[in-house]
């Protein structure tokens, strides 16, 4: 599994990990019971500190990606559809308020828009 | 306690060339004066310089720093000073014994001797080390070399002090002598240097 | 877990300097980076830890004990490594095994034979042909030989090269991958320090300026650039100091309080320490 961070993407790197672990679980490259790696090994490896994988950790067992197990490690939680859809719709969501924004400052109409949105979606 | 000797001991070897040199040179000029006693007096002092050649190494290290932080607590560490001041005039007179049976001295008449040395050169250490601990080895030469003087005078006067019987009498009362005082000041001393040493900030 | 370290309203004074009122608490499981310029304390704060110094006020208890002369057993539990190493120059690796083996009873000579051999350093070699990086990776071989639950390093990679400190830094990495372990670093290499510590404490003229998670402070500040006129416009309480040159300025500034429009750097430790000291409460 290959976790890659950037010091200087503005991004807080705890976020950084949370996101890219979770795109590895919706991707299906991390299986349900898929142990991860313990928060320290992790730390060493990618050369921070260990309270920041411990933050990661716990963001993402806090959105229900994994489990933690005291004295055993943490393991990625059993795949729950819906909420795996939620996320996916929230994303999808985030990008449309993007091109909403990019479509205003350049005046482009919503009809515009729409017909873009079709040639692109039918051309798949 | 035996690490820290350990570690004087392989700091001493480094001289021990040297040390084996003056050995065969007072061996040769005890053969030649057939005169022992003074190499006696001598070969007590030998054994103090080896007491505060040790501290000088420590010292230059940096050791005691490093060895504070080590599960031997500072009364240990005191304690060491001693036992190696101990060992080393013990050595020290087993030459002495040696070469005076060699040259044909009387056994007895020696090993008395032998005793008064070892407990003068106690007493010494039992005076040098507590300003050792204190001030450093620099100043504890000064002392030591003032110390020298005086016994080398003693030894002589001693060495030269009459008939063969009062030699006797008066070197078995002066070893009697010596060894109490010696015994008497050993508590004392180790106890001024525990406080000392257990006040001292590094 | 608890704390590994805990520093309560330590004070020592010296003629001309007061380490004061000093609060600090490692958490087990973690390194803590202590940094600050030369004279600022840390020598001073580690000895007081060790108990080589004698505190004026405040309590010190390390791995929820007092580090006396005498607790035998807690020492065992902590390893030093000073900037200098103490050994006896004449030693060499194979003596100073023997020596400490029989200092410490959690003495583990395998362990020390491996770090000799993967640090290169032969066991008949003397440490006064060594080189400073092999001294300081004697001593941190040492320090790991026995059982150290609490690793205490005042200023060890000083003078060491970058590849050297990157292997030693790998091994404290590896020290902490039991959460019963810690370090306590004092270093000048912040860079170091910002690869590998937790928590980060800045001390100041005898005084802690601040003691924060390594990655809290690397977000919280920003370098902002621009023209003194553009900087004097953010406000006063989120500019922790400015330095001003022929064609501009640089502010280290919150990073919150930074409006759009401006071009901003990543802060590192370095950056916050010298605007903390050197270029603090100077405005345009």
């Amino acid at each position: 599994m290959n976790i890659i961070i950037s010091n200087s993407s503005g991004q807080p790197i705890y976020d950084q990990i949370t996101s890219q672990i979770k795109s590895k679980i919706m991707t299906g490259e991390l299986k349900e019971g898929d142990a991860l790696p313990s928060m320290r090994l992790l730390a060493k490896e990618l050369r921070i500190s260990v309270i920041t994988t411990k933050r990661a950790y716990e963001e993402l067992e806090k959105d229900g990606f994994i489990v933690s197990v005291p004295g055993k490690g943490s393991y990625v939680a059993g795949k729950n559809l819906d909420f795996v859809r939620e996320e996916q719709l929230r994303r999808i969501e985030e990008r449309m308020q993007e091109i909403v924004e990019l479509s205003v400052g350049c005046s482009l109409t919503l009809d515009e828009l729409k017909d873009m949105l079709e040639l692109i979606y039918r051309g798949e | 306690m035996k690490s820290l000797i350990y570690k004087d001991l392989v700091n001493l070897k480094q001289q021990s060339r040297v040390f084996l040199l003056i050995i065969v040179l007072w061996t040769v000029m005890a053969v030649l004066e057939k005169n022992t006693t003074f190499i006696g007096g001598l070969l007590a002092v030998f054994g103090l310089l080896i007491t505060m050649t040790a501290y000088a190494y420590d010292e230059r290290a940096g050791w005691d720093k490093y060895a504070l932080t080590m599960p031997v607590g500072r009364r240990t560490l005191v304690v060491s000073k001693y036992v190696l001041a101990v060992l080393a005039l013990a050595v020290s007179m087993v030459f002495y014994v040696a070469i005076s049976t060699a040259v044909g001295a009387d056994l007895r008449e020696t090993l008395l001797t032998a005793a008064f040395f070892i407990a003068v050169g106690l007493i010494t250490s039992e005076v040098i080390l507590p300003v050792i601990i204190r001030f450093g080895t620099e100043k504890g030469r000064f002392f030591l070399i003032t110390l020298i003087l005086l016994l080398t005078f003693l030894a002589l006067l001693i060495g030269q002090s009459g008939a063969d019987i009062s030699i006797e009498i008066t070197v078995e009362q002066a070893a009697l002598a010596a060894l109490a005082l010696c015994a008497v000041l050993l508590p004392v001393s180790i106890a001024v240097s525990i406080r000392i040493y257990t006040r001292k900030e590094f | 877990m608890g704390n590994a370290l805990e520093i309560k309203d330590v004070t020592k004074r010296y003629p001309g300097f007061t380490l004061g009122h000093l609060n600090l608490e490692l958490p087990s499981g973690c390194i803590m980076g202590l940094i600050g310029e030369n004279g600022a304390g840390k020598s001073t704060t580690i000895k007081l830890i060790l108990d080589l110094v004698r505190k004026d006020s405040g309590q010190i208890r390390v791995l929820g004990e007092q580090y006396t002369a005498e607790n035998l057993k807690l020492k065992e539990e902590v390893g030093v490594v000073m900037d200098e190493c103490n050994f006896p120059e004449c030693m060499n690796a194979g003596e100073v095994g023997r020596m400490l083996k029989g200092c410490y009873r959690t003495w583990d000579a395998e362990k020390f034979a491996v770090f000799c051999r993967q640090f290169g350093l032969s066991e008949h070699k003397c440490i006064k042909d060594y080189s400073r990086g092999m001294k300081t990776k004697l001593s941190i071989a040492a320090a790991l030989s026995h059982g150290s639950r609490l690793l205490i390093l005042d200023e060890a990679t000083s003078g060491l090269d970058p590849v050297v400190r990157d292997e030693i830094l790998d091994i404290f990495l590896d020290f902490i991958q039991d959460e019963n372990n810690s370090v306590l670093i004092s270093s000048h290499i912040l860079s170091d320090l910002e690869k590998i510590c937790d928590y980060i404490a800045f001390l100041h003229q005898g005084r802690l300026v601040f003691c924060d998670e390594k990655s809290a402070l690397l977000e919280k500040y920003v370098i902002v650039k621009g023209s003194q006129q553009e900087l004097s416009c953010l406000s006063p309480e989120a500019v922790k100091g400015i330095r001003t040159s022929s064609f501009g300025a640089e502010a280290l500034v919150l990073k919150d309080s930074v409006p759009g429009g401006y071009v901003t750097d990543p802060a590192s430790i370095e950056d916050i320490m010298l605007y903390h000291v050197k270029y603090g409460g100077k405005r345009s």
